[in-house]
């Protein structure tokens, strides 16, 4: 039997209205990601990247459409279930290093597995492994604002990753770091993605950055114009 | 979710945000627990005030004439909560002479108070002005001693009814009885109410002696006891009870409270009395209770430091509020991202709300102690020295409990609202700054322009009815009353006037550019244009602080407002109590004219003389007051509002114009169905012949208050038609009118007082019960 698709998006619209004016960032998009598969989503500012993750995000609601994440439908969940699919199902890595700033670097890395009830003894040993993996044991004391942006960057990593998440959302993450940074949180999240199996969609605006996904899908004006292939 | 993962660092390691959350708190705490404890400090001063004055607390009285005061005395004075209990018994005599040589005075009937040595140590009065009091002589009221002539060493020789042998002792002391009043007042609680005369002519006995020289003669006479016992009619022979002096150290500071206590003191002395268990019964007794006739009057004062709190505590409350909302708004701003980071990872709803909650609470409880401990300070740091707030009494705890829960409420709301409405939104809208474009609701409905308007219409009005109208309690009682309308207009003020800048600069925040950008330019050129564009970015911060600045100042003028409303009511009501400035109460009525002439003392702009007496409405009892209109005018203040259909001088001029006209009031007119031109036939006591006799009026006017006069029932009438009719010349007193503060007049009135001939009350000492108050304007 098949193993149902990761992300599951059919006729997904988003409209926002501004003032009297309704304006559409989606317009009926289709897409359809495999288990394990890494698709980079492109297109040009404001074309509605960030809102379809979003949608896959559970972090929004369609105006239409519907989204299944792994076969389960968030168009319609309770808030209570959205936030325990992203508890535990998916990891995010924004734009910008979003961590918690009066949380040290370990206690940043922990939180998403005292969120999940882990005691304290597993929550230390995953988060050791993971800031060995993103090269900052040394940094686990640190308060994040002590850290560079790149730094900073590659503990987002390590969260997104803590919980063991079947998908990982990332916005830009490479957005706001210098170009070497960049390739090395890049490689570090493909690769980790790719070595656990983890289901990656990746927005980004950088053709460079395509050369870490599987598929590139593109984007224009809230609809897709093309699907992409796998490589 | 391990709550403790997030709750603890989020307090701990950003302390900039919690003190900002903490000072939002500890301004809301403060403001209020500050106006909550001026209420208490209010009612604790105000409970002092009115039982410093009393030096008798209770007298228990023993209904039973046979009864042994002795033993009663010994069973109260072990009773909790007592600190003196002394023997006293009150009996007249008839007459009074005194010799020394050659030199004989006499004088007519008076009242001997039979009390052991130690009595007057004990309730600090009456106070021997000369010589001192021994078992062995007897001490004279100064009015007495004036009367006889006598000096202290002389004799004086009392003489009694139904046979009863003269009592021969030797005068060892002069005292002043002066405020002594209850001593000599009637016990029969019906009668009690009603004014009286005190004796003038007062001898202070031995208790041990009267008790084996007259008692048992003058018992001999006591009337037949009524079934249920009462013998507390003055005209009893030998009236015996035992004075109390009750622990003050243990009566609450709340006056309600104290009343209580009082009360409950009062229900276990006549058990004591009755014998409670394992005891002997000493007889049935009754307790007059004067100290609770004193917190009365502190009760209905405290309503005024109440009233004050409703009245400053709104604004006041709205103020925290803003101010506490303004401080955390910094950090509420910083809190939304980390939400927003905390709902991306997973955080449901209701965890949320439980980590925020916890959080909030924590520092919203610190912020209390911190707010409580700030408001306690400014009160004892503003309040008069030597003010107690009892910090057991029920209303401080009321008052805790208050300012915790609104504190908490504050605290809590002006940072948890903003952030549960954010939880409430789509994460990737939440995660964006919203700004509303719209109006709020009470700018669209012009709420702002509608109570200014409204503001001013109350305002009008109550000029309309004579500005400060003043309003008077119970029958009789020189109590001070508030018109709760007359504080409607500062507060309609108050909120207007903060929503109409609150507009005037949302318009500003909104148009700045355009008004700013070309003056900044002419006068500073480029630099003009980046200043104004730098103001009109910062515009929403520029807007917060005017607001607040605005609410700032309207908070205080509306609390100089309401402090000068209040005084000025307070002026007119204790006016209208009093009558004037200065009363002059006359002793003996037949020595009036020798008053009258004593009155023109400096400072004294004019006065009126008053009689205040009583007439048969029917078979209804009213007080009836005759005036001399043509001084009366002069002496005091009438205000338009006070008659019905009429202006105050217009109703006068009628009333002087028909000699035997008469104003009556309101209540009268209505339930008599009276109206002006219609004859009235009242019955007034003849003082030549000692039975009334019907005397014709005319009414000419209706009155809705007056003078001296209680709110419900009364008449008025003109003085000189009175006397005829009556054959009764004399007058009860006088009313003045002080050219300046009337305290120097009254001062000089008491010095010049002859004998004792007449006693003086002032608006200044009414309205001292309040002055001496905390002061309003210290918050």
């Amino acid at each position: 039997m098949d193993q149902p698709a990761t992300v599951d998006a059919r006729q997904l619209t988003r409209e926002y209205r501004r003032g009297n004016e309704v304006v559409a960032a989606l317009r009926g998009v289709n897409l359809c990601v495999r288990p394990g598969e890494r698709v980079a989503i492109m297109g040009p500012s404001g074309c509605g990247k960030s809102t379809l993750l979003g949608l896959i995000g559970g972090l929004d609601r369609p105006t239409s459409g519907t989204v299944l994440l792994g076969g389960r439908d968030l168009v319609h969940a309770s808030p209570h279930e959205l936030a325990l699919l992203r508890r535990t199902a998916v990891g995010f890595i924004l734009q910008t290093p979003s961590l918690l700033p009066m949380l040290t670097v370990q206690e940043n890395v922990e939180l998403p597995l005292a969120l999940n009830g882990h005691d304290t003894r597993q929550r230390s040993e995953r988060a050791r492994e993971l800031l060995e993996l993103v090269e900052l044991s040394e940094k686990a004391d640190s308060l994040s604002e002590e850290l560079s942006g790149g730094q900073q960057q590659r503990v987002s990593v390590a969260r997104a990753l803590a919980q063991r998440p079947q998908l990982i959302l990332a916005d830009e993450p490479a957005g706001s770091l210098d170009s070497a940074t960049a390739r090395v949180v890049l490689s570090l999240v493909a690769e980790t993605v790719k070595r656990d199996g983890i289901t990656l969609i990746m927005v980004t605006h950088e053709a460079d950055d395509a050369q870490y996904a599987d598929r590139v899908v593109h984007l224009a004006d809230g609809l897709v114009v093309k699907p992409g292939e796998q490589r | 979710m391990s709550g403790r993962a997030y709750v603890v660092p989020s307090i701990t390691r950003n302390p900039r945000r919690t003190i900002a959350y903490l000072s939002g708190t500890v301004i809301a705490v403060g403001l209020i627990s500050s106006i909550l404890f001026f209420v208490v400090a209010s009612a604790n001063v105000l409970t002092q005030q009115a039982i410093a004055p009393v030096r008798v607390d209770q007298q228990a009285v023993l209904l039973d004439p046979h009864g042994s005061t002795t033993s009663l005395q010994t069973k109260l004075a072990r009773q909790p909560g007592i600190a003196a209990a002394q023997r006293f018994a009150l009996a007249g005599f008839t007459g009074a002479q005194s010799q020394a040589g050659n030199r004989i005075g006499q004088t007519a009937a008076g009242k001997i108070m039979a009390v052991d040595p130690t009595y007057l140590s004990a309730f600090g009065a009456p106070v021997v002005r000369q010589g001192r009091f021994t078992s062995g002589g007897v001490v004279i009221s100064q009015d007495m001693g004036t009367n006889l002539g006598a000096r202290v060493g002389d004799t004086l020789t009392l003489s009694f009814p139904h046979g009863i042998p003269p009592v021969r002792a030797r005068i060892t002391g002069i005292a002043n009885i002066r405020n002594t009043d209850t001593l000599f007042a009637p016990l029969d609680p019906v009668l009690r109410a009603n004014p009286f005369t005190p004796p003038v002519n007062v001898v202070i006995m031995d208790y041990r002696r009267f008790e084996a020289t007259l008692k048992r003669p003058l018992l001999a006479h006591t009337p037949a006891v009524s079934a249920n016992g009462f013998v507390l009619r003055s005209s009893a022979p030998v009236l015996e009870q035992v004075h109390l002096r009750i622990r003050r150290d243990q009566v609450p500071a709340d006056p309600a409270q104290a009343k209580t206590y009082v009360t409950r003191l009062d229900h276990r002395l006549e058990l004591a009395g009755a014998g409670g268990p394992g005891t002997d019964n000493v007889g049935t007794i009754t307790v007059v209770d004067n100290l609770s006739a004193a917190l009365d009057q502190a009760q209905s004062d405290v309503l005024w430091a109440q009233t004050i709190f409703v009245f400053l505590a709104l604004p006041g409350v709205v103020l925290a509020a803003a101010l506490s909302r303004y401080v955390t708004a910094t950090a509420i701003e910083a809190q939304r991202r980390e939400l927003a980071l905390l709902r991306i990872r997973g955080v449901g709803p209701r965890q949320l709300i439980g980590l925020l909650g916890g959080a909030l609470l924590l520092v919203a409880l610190c912020g209390v102690v911190l707010g409580i401990a700030g408001g306690w300070l400014t009160t004892r740091v503003t309040a008069n020295p030597g003010t107690v707030i009892d910090l057991g009494g029920p209303l401080l705890l009321r008052s805790l409990v208050l300012a915790i829960v609104a504190g908490i409420l504050l605290g809590v709301a002006s940072t948890l609202w903003p952030l549960l409405g954010f939880i409430r939104t789509p994460i990737v809208q939440a995660q964006r700054r919203v700004s509303r474009s719209h109006s709020p609701l009470w700018a669209r409905l012009y709420l702002d322009i509608a109570a200014l308007v409204l503001a001013g219409v109350v305002y009008e009005i109550t000029q309309q009815n004579g500005g400060f109208k003043p309003v008077l309690n119970a029958e009789g009682n020189p109590t001070i009353s508030l018109s709760i309308f007359t504080f409607v207009a500062p507060l309609l003020f108050w909120a207007g006037s903060i929503l109409f800048l609150v507009r005037i600069s949302r318009w500003f925040v909104r148009h700045s550019g355009r008004v700013l950008d070309p003056l900044f330019r002419r006068i500073l050129g480029v630099v003009g244009e980046l200043a104004s564009r730098t103001l009109e970015r910062r515009s929403g911060s520029l807007h917060q602080v005017v607001v607040l600045l605005a609410m700032g100042v309207a908070f205080g003028i509306s609390l100089l407002t309401f402090v000068h409303t209040y005084d000025q009511q307070q002026r007119v009501d204790a006016e209208l109590t009093l009558g004037s400035d200065v009363k002059v109460s006359v002793v003996n009525r037949a020595q009036s004219p020798t008053v009258a002439r004593n009155l023109m003392v400096p400072g004294v702009r004019a006065f009126t003389p008053f009689r205040s007496t009583i007439a048969y409405v029917g078979s209804e009892i009213q007080d009836i007051f005759g005036i001399n209109v043509p001084t009366f005018v002069r002496a005091t203040r009438l205000a338009d509002s006070f008659f019905v259909g009429n202006s105050a001088a217009g109703t006068l001029q009628r009333l002087q114009a028909t000699p035997n006209g008469i104003l009556v009031s309101d209540e009268t007119a209505r339930d008599f169905s009276l109206a002006p031109g219609d004859s009235l036939v009242l019955r007034m006591l003849d003082a030549r012949t000692h039975r009334y006799v019907p005397i014709h009026f005319r009414l000419v006017g209706v009155a809705k208050e007056f003078a001296t006069a209680p709110k419900d029932a009364f008449l008025v009438a003109n003085l000189a038609y009175i006397q005829r009719a009556t054959s009764d010349y004399g007058v009860d007193a006088f009313l003045i009118r002080t050219a300046g503060p009337p305290g120097p007049v009254t001062q000089s009135l008491q010095r010049d007082s002859p004998m004792g001939r007449w006693s003086t009350s002032t608006i200044s000492r009414m309205s001292s019960n309040s002055s001496q108050r905390p002061s309003a304007a210290s918050i």
